[in-house]
């Protein structure tokens, strides 16, 4: 039996632990100190997924919203969407597997980067939307929810309303997710992307 | 955690009570009255609102407030939501507040878990204040530089790739020196590992085990129900 378990290289756990607190702290920074309205909260997910594969894009997904309960109770209500999460963490995984985030690429790869963001973050609000409405009723806890509201007086469904949310927070969202990872990749050094199984990919 | 979800809305004001009575008797006191009590706050309250006060279809208008209404359709929609919340929260809360993490991983990779994936876990929980601090000195040393993180949706934009950028190359740079110090300590030989912390596995920690076993398998059981219409909505 254990054999048959897939066995992550020291270099990739090390990497999902850091990603999971990359992701809760870039998800505070990007809220609290730059006030943007964006999530940011992916994006050691992608890191993880373009790097060590989807396997690991997928575990680490599911394993930040877990961590983030163990670590503030408060976060603990987020754990529903870990199913987004995952979701995103293969998507980044495949689209690394393609070589889409390959520094030779550059510059022009950028803009294929942003599409293939936009296109998972269109995804991911699919996803996430039922999970904001029958777990949260529709409100996400943040400053989306205004969103939600003014929705809410437009149309006479109040899922549609958070589908339609979710459609145009995520999308923005996950396009500047991914080309964060496509900058942080450029300016990373090719033996520290070695380390990783994934890593080839992206040089 | 799972129970609010998969019991009827009669049983969530109880389930609050047992999590609120289990935490105070585990001796948490004060800190986790607090945090419960913000925690419910930040997650319930925006529920409540925005489905009391913007329901689609909703006419049944419980008091007007200008060009809103409080609605009992809203309400009847939004309440249940935010208890099974709140109740769920409260579940944790007394878990997380009562457990250690490294004895919480401890006690798994005793139990069958891979201690490379518990350690992957440790890292992270972790790293979270670690990381924090670091994203403070990063924000700090770009102010000092010239960087502005205050004022416009662009400005602040504009922001998002120096600090990011250099937190993470930061961060995956760590992951490097950390990988090496690792395995210069045989983390992937395979071997058996020696632990710091031993936990005991009392008589009375078997018993609990077993009867949160058996009523994970009845709260399935309650869900599948209610799911197929057998037992009320």
């Amino acid at each position: 039996m254990a054999a048959a378990r897939p066995r992550f290289e020291t270099s990739t756990i090390v990497l999902m632990g850091v990603a999971i607190a990359l992701n809760a702290v870039v998800g505070q920074l990007v809220g609290n100190v730059l006030k943007l309205p964006l999530y940011g909260d992916s994006i050691g997910t992608v890191l993880v997924g373009v790097l060590a594969g989807p396997l690991a894009g997928v575990l680490t997904g599911v394993l930040s919203n877990v961590v983030w309960g163990l670590a503030l109770p408060n976060a603990s209500t987020t754990i529903p969407f870990a199913i987004t999460s995952a979701v995103i963490g293969l998507l980044a995984g495949l689209a690394g597997r393609r070589g889409l985030f390959a520094a030779r690429r550059a510059p022009t790869g950028g803009i294929v980067v942003a599409v293939v963001g936009f296109l998972v973050g269109l995804v991911a609000a699919v996803v996430s939307a039922p999970i904001a409405y029958f777990v949260f009723g529709g409100s996400t806890g943040g400053g989306t929810d205004l969103l939600v509201g003014v929705l809410r007086n437009f149309t006479d469904n109040a899922f549609t309303a958070t589908l339609l949310q979710s459609g145009v927070s995520d999308p923005i969202d996950k396009t500047v997710v991914f080309l964060l990872v496509w900058f942080i990749l450029l300016s990373l050094p090719a033996s520290v992307k070695l380390l990783f199984p994934q890593g080839d990919r992206s040089t | 955690m799972l129970a609010p979800f998969a019991l009827p809305v009669w049983a969530i004001p109880v389930l609050i009570v047992v999590f609120v009575m289990a935490g105070v008797s585990a001796g948490l006191g004060r800190p986790f009255l607090r945090s419960l009590a913000v925690g419910s706050l930040v997650v319930g309250l925006p529920i409540v609102l925005l489905n009391g006060l913007v329901f689609p279809g909703a006419r049944d208008v419980l008091v007007p407030l200008g060009p809103l209404a409080i609605t009992r359709d809203g309400l009847e929609f939004g309440l249940p939501i935010a208890g099974r919340l709140v109740a769920a929260l409260a579940a944790v809360t007394s878990f997380v507040l009562s457990t250690r993490p490294d004895d919480l991983m401890e006690s798994l990779v005793q139990h069958g878990v891979s201690p490379r994936l518990a350690f992957g876990l440790l890292v992270a929980i972790q790293a979270i204040p670690r990381l924090g601090r670091q994203a403070g000195r990063v924000v700090d040393g770009g102010r000092t530089r010239g960087l502005r993180t205050t004022g416009s949706l662009r400005v602040r934009a504009g922001a998002l790739r120096p600090v990011i950028g250099a937190l993470a190359v930061g961060a995956l740079l760590d992951v490097r020196d950390r990988t090496l110090a690792l395995e210069s300590r045989e983390f992937s030989s395979g071997r058996p590992r020696t632990a710091y912390r031993l936990l005991p596995w009392r008589p009375a920690d078997l018993l609990a085990t077993r009867l949160a076993q058996v009523l994970l398998v009845a709260l399935a059981l309650v869900a599948v129900l209610r799911v197929a219409r057998v037992l009320p909505v």
